[in-house]
């Protein structure tokens, strides 16, 4: 391959003059196509493994190979593209960032659309909220004393393991998982001091992995949650009245709504707000906040402000839809939420 | 104003917990949602889930095992896939169930299309057949007769 490997002469064409972006491009969807087939669908921006899913993939991999400036190694704050002529890049060094290497650029995107998946689909909303509840299980076990947190090294997640108690010897996870389901205590403690007990050090989300095998997930209907994106317009629109709400709100507004996208609880708000006494209190001012949101939003999209609440609005919704906005735009709810903001 | 006002009553009632819940949980639900959404996804893309590093081969290979004398059906209620082996390399043919599934053997994930052949090398047949649908949900196939 590397002795016909047309790659890096069309990334420099593109990249010094913008000529042969359609080659490229068909090389970037030959590449995404192969790259992405072990993937299940959930990981895809329309939910689903298909021509559509793949192609917006691949042209999205393209965008920010060529459009956005990438900090990490071996970006150095420059594009994918610039980075590739600048050090002079093989095509298979080419083809490994862009598409191939764990963590390469159309990966993340995939991961980006993981997560988007995760907060929107029923059933893969019920496998986030399960690795949330892992997550609270090990740091208690851990702050008792039962577990232990071991590094794998850099990028990588720590595993967790029973704390120490002498050799012993591992089960395949198939076993603990046939055994678990067959057992009529499904609470999720023992379930994860179990598989760590007789599986070994697992990372939370392997662990979150066994506990839904053993669980079962909840069962729903393929075309229960939509993926498809707004038309154009109208995101962009909200997305500007969400923004203009913000800049109306002051600092200690702000601040509230920091605290609500983190997740503080009453306790948390009242504790970091001096000027909100009780519970009535943070209540009113978080409703406060919601209108000015709501406002701006009835506003954009026009709605007509006499018939009261239009049909199919839920307040989880518009929360979603708000804290979507704001983890984009906002620098302070991004580091609030952990927004990755596009894998920087 | 006034036709504006209504609206934020109308709306304020529903925010202010009488309608669904209370707005700080909801807030507080969804925050943590979104936290671990973004650490599983992030976990599961650090940990290398569903990463196979090769690059296409730069010529296709005919798949060897049409004339295989060893073939096994594996099915659950939904799902049905019929494996041959050639003593080296098992081609798995999805006859029933949805597109978008894949298969994990030995470790190496196949992805399946209903009614074409798919190949993975491996050392005998298995006994039973993992899928994972396309939310990554797993499920075991056993073999019928």
């Amino acid at each position: 391959m590397s002795e016909t490997d047309s790659l890096p002469e069309l990334v420099r064409d593109f990249e010094l003059r913008e000529a042969r972006a359609a080659e490229l491009l068909d090389q970037y969807e030959r590449n995404v196509r192969h790259m992405s087939r072990t993937y299940p669908g959930a990981w895809f921006a329309t939910g689903h493994k298909d021509e559509e899913g793949v192609v917006d993939l691949a042209h999205r991999t393209f965008t920010v190979c060529a459009r956005v400036e990438k900090g990490r190694f071996p970006f150095s704050s420059r594009r994918p593209f610039r980075c590739f002529v600048e050090e002079q890049f093989d095509g298979r060094a080419v083809r490994y960032h862009s598409f191939y290497a764990k963590l390469s650029i159309a990966r993340e995107l995939m991961r980006d659309d993981y997560a988007r998946n995760l907060r929107r689909d029923p059933v893969l909303r019920w496998r986030a909220d399960l690795y949330g509840a892992v997550g609270d299980v090990l740091k208690a076990m851990e702050a008792a004393g039962a577990l232990e947190r071991q590094s794998q090294g850099n990028s990588l997640p720590p595993r967790w393991a029973v704390t120490a108690t002498g050799p012993r010897l591992t089960v395949p996870l198939a076993r603990i998982e046939d055994a678990l389901r067959d057992d009529q205590n499904h609470d999720l403690k023992h379930i994860v001091e179990e598989v760590l007990r007789r599986g070994g050090p697992l990372s939370q989300s392997r662990l979150t992995n066994v506990a839904e095998a053993v669980l079962g997930t909840p069962e729903a209907e393929d075309p229960v949650f939509q993926t498809a994106a707004p038309p154009a317009g109208v995101q962009v629109g909200i997305r500007r009245s969400i923004v203009r709400a913000w800049e109306t709100l002051d600092g200690e507004d702000r601040n509230l709504m920091v605290g609500l996208a983190r997740g503080d609880s009453y306790d948390d708000i009242i504790a970091r707000q001096p000027r909100l006494k009780h519970r009535v209190a943070a209540t009113r001012a978080v409703t406060r906040c919601g209108q000015v949101f709501l406002a701006a939003v009835a506003e954009e999209a026009g709605i007509d402000p006499t018939g009261g609440i239009p049909a199919g609005i839920q307040p989880r919704r518009l929360v979603e839809c708000v804290l979507e906005v704001l983890a984009e735009v906002v620098p302070e709810i991004q580091a609030a939420v952990g927004h990755t903001g596009g894998a920087r | 104003m006034t036709r504006k006002r209504n609206t934020l009553d109308g709306w304020a009632a529903l925010l202010d917990g009488t309608a669904e819940g209370d707005l700080i949980d909801l807030f507080g639900r969804e925050a943590r949602l979104r936290r671990s959404a973004e650490a599983l996804a992030s976990d599961e893309l650090a940990e290398g889930a569903w990463v196979d590093e090769a690059e296409p081969a730069t010529e296709r290979v005919r798949l060897a095992a049409q004339d295989a004398d060893d073939s096994v059906t594996f099915a659950d209620a939904q799902v049905r896939v019929r494996a041959e082996w050639d003593g080296g390399t098992l081609v798995l043919v999805q006859e029933l169930g949805p597109a978008g599934v894949t298969a994990m053997v030995g470790g190496t994930p196949v992805p399946l299309h209903p009614g074409r052949p798919a190949s993975v090398s491996v050392d005998a047949v298995p006994t039973e057949l993992v899928l994972l649908d396309h939310r990554g949900r797993r499920r075991v196939l056993r073999p019928v007769t």
